[in-house]
C-alpha cells in the first residue's frame, strides 16, 4: 500500500498544481503559492518539493515544446495523479474531522 | 539606480543567473532558469527592480541549498535561515565534507603538497625518533620482574664517581654481606677467536657466574642453559648462542646444538640458544655468546683491577634508595678493612633500566624536544598557511553563511582539511 503522508507545504504545492490543471508549470505554481499562502516562496523550494511529490507518484511532469516565449526554452508541466488526490482527500478528511470534534466540543 | 553591469534589462542579476545554472539539479536547469527569468519580470514590473534583485538573489540561494539539503522542502524558505543557527549543535560533520574538503585539496596542489611535505617531514622525524625513545627509554627490559634488577658498580670518589668496574673480591664481599640484594651474579667481557672453515673469526663473548639466567629469567630457545656442574674447573667449556649469531652464522639451524666450536683452539659444544630478547649490552655491544665463568682460587683474593659488572635483584619491599644505603655501610666497612685499594671507594646501586640507558637519557629526551619543535614549526607554518587561504575564501564562506550554513557547518569543512592533511602527511611519512 502506497504512502498518502504529506508534509504542509507539500499539501500546498499539490493543491496549486491541482487548481492550476494544465497551465501548472513552475513560475505560475510557485505564483500560485505566494498568492496562496501570502508569504514568499523561491523557486528552488518549489521545485524540490515537486521533485519529491514526483517520486512519492502524486504528481507527474512532461516537457513542452519550445516556443517563441521564454527565448525558445521550454516549460515542465506538472499534473496531479489520483494517487495525489487521494492523498488531498485524506489530509482533508482528517482535518474535517479534527475540525468537527472541535466544533462539537465547543458547542 | 542600476548597478552597471549586474544584470541586463528585464533578466536576473548575472551572479544569481550563474549559480543558479552552475548548482541547481541538472534536470530542472532549463526550466528552472527560464522560471526564475520569467519571475522576475514579473515582480520588477511589480516591486522595482532592486526588490526584484534581491529577490532573484535570495530564489538563487534557496535552489542551491535546495540542491544540496536532503530535507528541503517542507522546511525550504527563502532568505537566510537566521533562527536556525542558535539551534544547530555546534560541529555537524558529514562524510560529504570529506568530499568537498579533498576537492578543495585536490584543486590547490601548491598548498596543499607543501603542507602535506612540512607535515610528513615532521611526522617522520618524530615517528623516528620517538620509536628510539620507546625501545630504549620507555619499553620495560624483557626480563622477569625487570624493575627490581640492579646494577652494582665501584665508583670511585677520586674519579667524580665514575662507574668502575667490579673486582672478584669485592663481588665475593657484596654477595656474602648484604641483605637487601639476593640472585648476585657476575658478567665478565670476553672474547674467542673462533676458526670458523679453517678462517679464524673474532666473536664476543661474556662469561657468566650461575645465578645469571636465573636473575633475568631467561629460557633457552633452543636446547638448554648451563648445568651446575659447568661452572666448575675444567666443564667450562660449552657456550650458549644469541639468537643473532645463531642466524647469521649457523643458518638458525636447530641442529647446531650439540655442535662443537673450536674457540681459542679449544672444543667447545653448543648447549643452546638463548631468544631474541636476551640482549643486555652491558658491554656496549651485542653478546654473541656466553660462557660460564668459574671462581677460581686466584680470582677470589683479586681486589684491584677486574672487569666484573654485577647484578643482583632487590630482595622484596626493598628500594634502590634502601639497597645504596646498605651498600654505603658496607663499602665504608670495605674501604676500613682495605685502605690501601679502597680508601676513596663506594658502591653504586642503579636500576638495570638506568643503568643501561641512563647515559643516553638526555641526549634522547633532548633530541625528541627537538624533533617536537620541529613538528610544532611545521604545524604553525600550515596553520598560517591555511589561515592565508581562508582569507582568500571569504567569499565562499559568505555564499556558505548565505545558504544557511550555521557556525557547525561553517566549521566542518576547514576541520575536515586539516583531519585529511595529517592523513596524508602520515602515509607520505610512512
Amino acid at each position: 500500500m502506497e504512502s498518502l503522508k504529506l508534509g504542509g507545504f507539500e499539501e500546498l504545492l499539490l493543491l496549486c498544481v491541482y487548481s492550476l490543471q494544465d497551465e501548472a508549470y513552475g513560475a505560475a505554481i510557485q505564483r500560485r503559492v505566494e498568492r496562496e499562502s501570502r508569504r514568499p516562496t523561491s523557486i528552488g523550494a518549489v521545485y524540490a518539493t515537486l521533485d519529491r511529490l514526483e517520486r512519492k507518484r502524486f504528481i507527474d511532469s512532461w516537457l513542452s515544446e519550445p516556443s517563441g516565449l521564454r527565448g525558445g526554452r521550454r516549460r515542465r508541466y506538472f499534473r496531479i495523479r489520483p494517487l495525489g488526490v487521494r492523498a488531498l482527500k485524506a489530509v482533508r478528511r482528517t482535518r474535517e474531522a479534527v475540525w468537527a470534534a472541535i466544533e462539537r466540543e465547543q458547542a | 539606480m542600476k548597478a552597471p553591469g549586474t544584470s541586463s534589462a528585464g533578466r536576473p542579476p548575472r551572479l544569481a543567473r550563474w549559480i543558479l545554472r552552475t548548482l541547481s539539479a541538472p534536470r530542472h536547469r532549463e526550466t528552472l532558469e527560464a522560471d526564475f527569468e520569467e519571475l522576475f519580470t514579473e515582480r520588477e514590473s511589480i516591486l522595482g527592480w532592486r526588490a526584484a534583485r534581491w529577490r532573484a538573489f535570495c530564489d538563487a540561494l534557496s535552489a542551491v541549498r535546495t540542491r544540496f539539503s536532503s530535507v528541503a522542502g517542507d522546511h525550504a524558505q527563502v532568505g537566510p535561515r537566521v533562527g536556525a543557527v542558535s539551534r544547530e549543535p555546534f560541529l555537524r560533520m558529514r562524510a560529504g565534507d570529506f568530499q568537498v574538503a579533498a576537492r578543495g585539496l585536490r584543486a590547490n596542489p601548491g598548498l596543499t603538497m607543501v603542507c602535506i611535505l612540512t607535515l610528513a617531514l615532521g611526522i617522520g622525524m618524530n615517528t623516528a625518533i620517538f620509536s628510539a625513545v620507546y625501545g630504549l627509554l620507555l619499553r620495560p627490559l624483557p626480563f622477569r620482574e625487570a624493575d627490581s634488577i640492579v646494577s652494582l658498580s665501584r665508583s670511585d670518589r677520586r674519579y667524580a664517581d665514575a662507574y668502575t668496574n667490579v673486582a672478584p673480591a669485592d663481588f665475593l664481599d657484596w654477595q656474602e654481606r648484604a641483605q637487601s640484594l639476593s640472585q648476585f651474579s657476575v658478567v665478565e667481557p670476553w672474547s674467542f677467536e673462533m676458526l670458523n672453515e679453517g678462517e679464524p673469526t673474532y666473536v664476543r663473548a661474556s662469561r657468566v657466574s650461575a645465578s645469571f639466567f636465573s636473575l633475568l629469567g631467561v629460557q633457552p630457545l633452543h636446547g638448554r642453559l648451563f648445568l651446575p656442574e659447568e661452572y666448575q674447573l675444567g666443564n667450562t667449556d660449552v657456550v650458549l648462542l644469541s639468537h643473532a649469531v645463531w642466524r647469521r652464522r649457523f643458518g638458525a639451524d636447530p641442529a647446531v646444538i650439540g655442535r662443537t666450536l673450536i674457540l681459542e683452539n679449544r672444543a667447545h659444544q653448543v648447549a643452546g640458544v638463548l631468544p631474541p630478547a636476551a640482549r643486555l649490552r652491558l658491554f656496549a655491544q651485542d653478546e654473541e655468546m656466553w660462557t660460564p665463568l668459574y671462581f677460581h682460587d686466584a680470582l677470589r683474593q683479586q681486589r684491584a683491577g677486574g672487569s666484573w659488572r654485577v647484578l643482583a635483584r632487590l630482595k622484596p619491599g626493598v628500594t634502590v634508595a634502601a639497597a645504596q644505603a646498605e651498600m654505603d655501610t658496607l663499602a665504608a666497612q670495605i674501604s676500613a678493612e682495605h685502605p690501601r685499594t679502597h680508601r676513596d671507594v663506594g658502591i653504586s646501586v642503579v636500576a638495570l633500566h638506568d643503568f643501561l640507558v641512563g647515559r643516553a637519557r638526555p641526549a634522547l629526551l633532548l633530541l625528541l624536544a627537538a624533533v617536537t619543535l620541529v613538528l610544532f614549526i611545521a604545524c604553525g607554518n600550515i596553520a598560517n598557511l591555511l589561515l592565508a587561504r581562508g582569507n582568500e575564501r571569504q567569499r565562499e564562506w559568505s555564499i556558505r553563511a548565505a545558504l544557511g550554513a550555521g557556525r557547525g557547518r561553517l566549521a566542518a569543512l576547514p576541520l575536515a582539511e586539516s583531519m585529511l592533511l595529517p592523513c596524508w602527511a602520515g602515509l607520505r611519512a610512512c
